[in-house]
């Protein structure tokens, strides 16, 4: 009997880059699109499920949605003035939209790249931000998530100069950043400050994230999904991967190719005592405007 | 965006004068609702409309008198004979009249490939009230610097006359 839940794909035009097409002899794998693809001796044999998670998860997020945005209509209720572009912490009803933010955030994450950030950032859209603002709100969003495993009143410094602003694919940077600003707040050690700077270079930023946090083990790949470094932690594995899928597809929207330029995500660890380091996450080559 | 420039408040004017109309149309009543435009009129915005759907009467009547700015959401906004989505409205009306147009969708993905038309996009970011304003003003910005760019080349070519006229005198 024929598998009804899988179609197969004579033209694919999910992406740009074509990962099947240069894949080894009579390997069969999945892009990260979900494809199957099988190479038979050149001729790339391609399937996908009849409903893709992508499918689902695009649906589920048009349902969820409008609750979010109801949500934040009921916040407006209890402060007329709350925005989404600032989290005021004293005010419950922006810690309401900050957290109804975070939501919205793991759900787009759930969905996946190819749902959300698939386009160019077109000359004039909302998609432009002062990276200061994006920092600042992303730190204390995550703030707002506590229980005994995340830091609390962590001494964190952000040193962004306002006049520096994302004008190209500011979602992904918002997203990356988000990554970085909850893990800062899942992994630090309290004890410790924390710093947030940029380095700028002609039109292009490094974006870094310092912390002290446990050492991470010989051999770990912290990129890699799935893996994880303490058990005992909040992550699972994911976030660090998500960055890399982030960070890729920039890359490939903005036709940025791999030759030095491009924007990657750069960690470097430095031991300041025993099973104790200094993290520092990069995001480095950020287009500025 | 700090306190409203120029553009901005002559776009104000020109809305009270009833020389600028703004129309929304969305289905979800979630999204621009009542509490959007009440703000945005306090706000100094009077002459924003707010419609679900896209009927032939009204889209007929925007062939005829367009308002200045249209804002569209993409799903279930406008009668399938007209077009198939708001994106395709957005192509029609480019073609046929001088309105701005802007779309707004919670899913980029539909916007891909779709921006030749559009003039200017909202992204899927939740909106209160306030950011409602904080668009407002960015797109009346847009809106007033793009259409005066005509007059204001004009003025500097007459200006530049003047004064190599002035000098060769």
């Amino acid at each position: 009997m024929a598998d009804t839940r899988r179609i197969k794909i004579r033209e694919c035009t999910i992406c740009q880059r074509k990962v099947c097409e240069q894949s080894a002899n009579k390997v069969l794998d999945f892009c990260q699109f979900g494809v199957a693809y099988f190479n038979d001796d050149g001729n790339i044999i391609r399937s996908r499920e009849r409903v893709t998670k992508f499918d689902i998860a695009a649906n589920l997020r048009h349902e969820l949605n409008r609750v979010l945005q109801y949500i934040i209509n009921q916040a407006e209720e209890i402060d007329p003035d709350v925005s989404t572009r600032f989290i005021n912490l004293n005010s419950a009803a922006s810690r309401l939209v900050g957290a109804t933010i975070i939501l919205d955030q793991f759900i787009e994450m759930m969905c996946g790249v190819h749902q959300f950030h698939q386009i160019h950032t077109p000359q004039h859209s909302n998609d432009k931000r002062k990276l200061t603002d994006i920092v600042h709100k992303q730190m204390e969003m995550y703030s707002l998530i506590q229980n005994t495993r995340r830091a609390r009143d962590l001494n964190y410094q952000i040193d962004v100069p306002r006049t520096i602003n994302i004008v190209n694919q500011a979602s992904k940077i918002e997203y990356l950043t988000a990554i970085f600003c909850d893990n800062i707040w899942k992994y630090a050690d309290p004890e410790y400050p924390v710093k947030i700077f940029v380095t700028k270079r002609d039109e292009l930023v490094d974006l870094s994230f310092i912390n002290t946090g446990k050492a991470i083990p010989e051999g770990a790949d912290i990129f890699v999904e799935g893996e994880q470094i303490d058990r005992k932690s909040e992550g699972f594995g994911y976030g660090l991967a998500w960055a890399q899928v982030l960070a890729y597809q920039y890359n490939d929207d903005l036709g940025i190719i791999e030759t030095g330029g491009e924007l990657k995500i750069e960690h470097e660890e430095s031991e300041i005592q025993s099973g104790k380091c200094n993290h520092k996450f990069t995001i480095r080559n950020i287009a500025i405007g | 965006m700090g306190k409203p420039g120029f553009l901005i408040k002559f776009g104000k004017f020109l809305m009270a004068k009833g020389a600028l109309r703004v129309v929304i149309a969305d289905d979800e009543d979630a999204y621009f609702n009542e509490r959007m435009i009440g703000s945005a009129k306090l706000a100094g915005f009077p002459g924003i409309e707010r419609i679900d759907f896209v009927t032939h009467d009204i889209f007929q009547s925007w062939l005829k008198d367009s308002p200045e700015i249209i804002i569209l959401d993409v799903m279930n906004v406008v009668d399938e004979e007209i077009a198939k989505d708001g994106i395709e409205l957005a192509r029609t009306l480019k073609a046929n009249t001088n309105s701005m147009l802007i779309v707004t969708s919670a899913h980029e993905q539909q916007l891909k490939n779709s921006l030749a038309h559009i003039d200017y996009f909202i992204e899927n970011r939740k909106l209160t009230s306030s950011d409602f304003i904080y668009e407002l003003n960015k797109i009346m910005d847009h809106y007033i610097n793009v259409k005066s760019k005509f007059y204001k080349n004009v003025s500097l070519k007459i200006g530049m006359k003047l004064a190599s006229g002035a000098a060769s005198a």
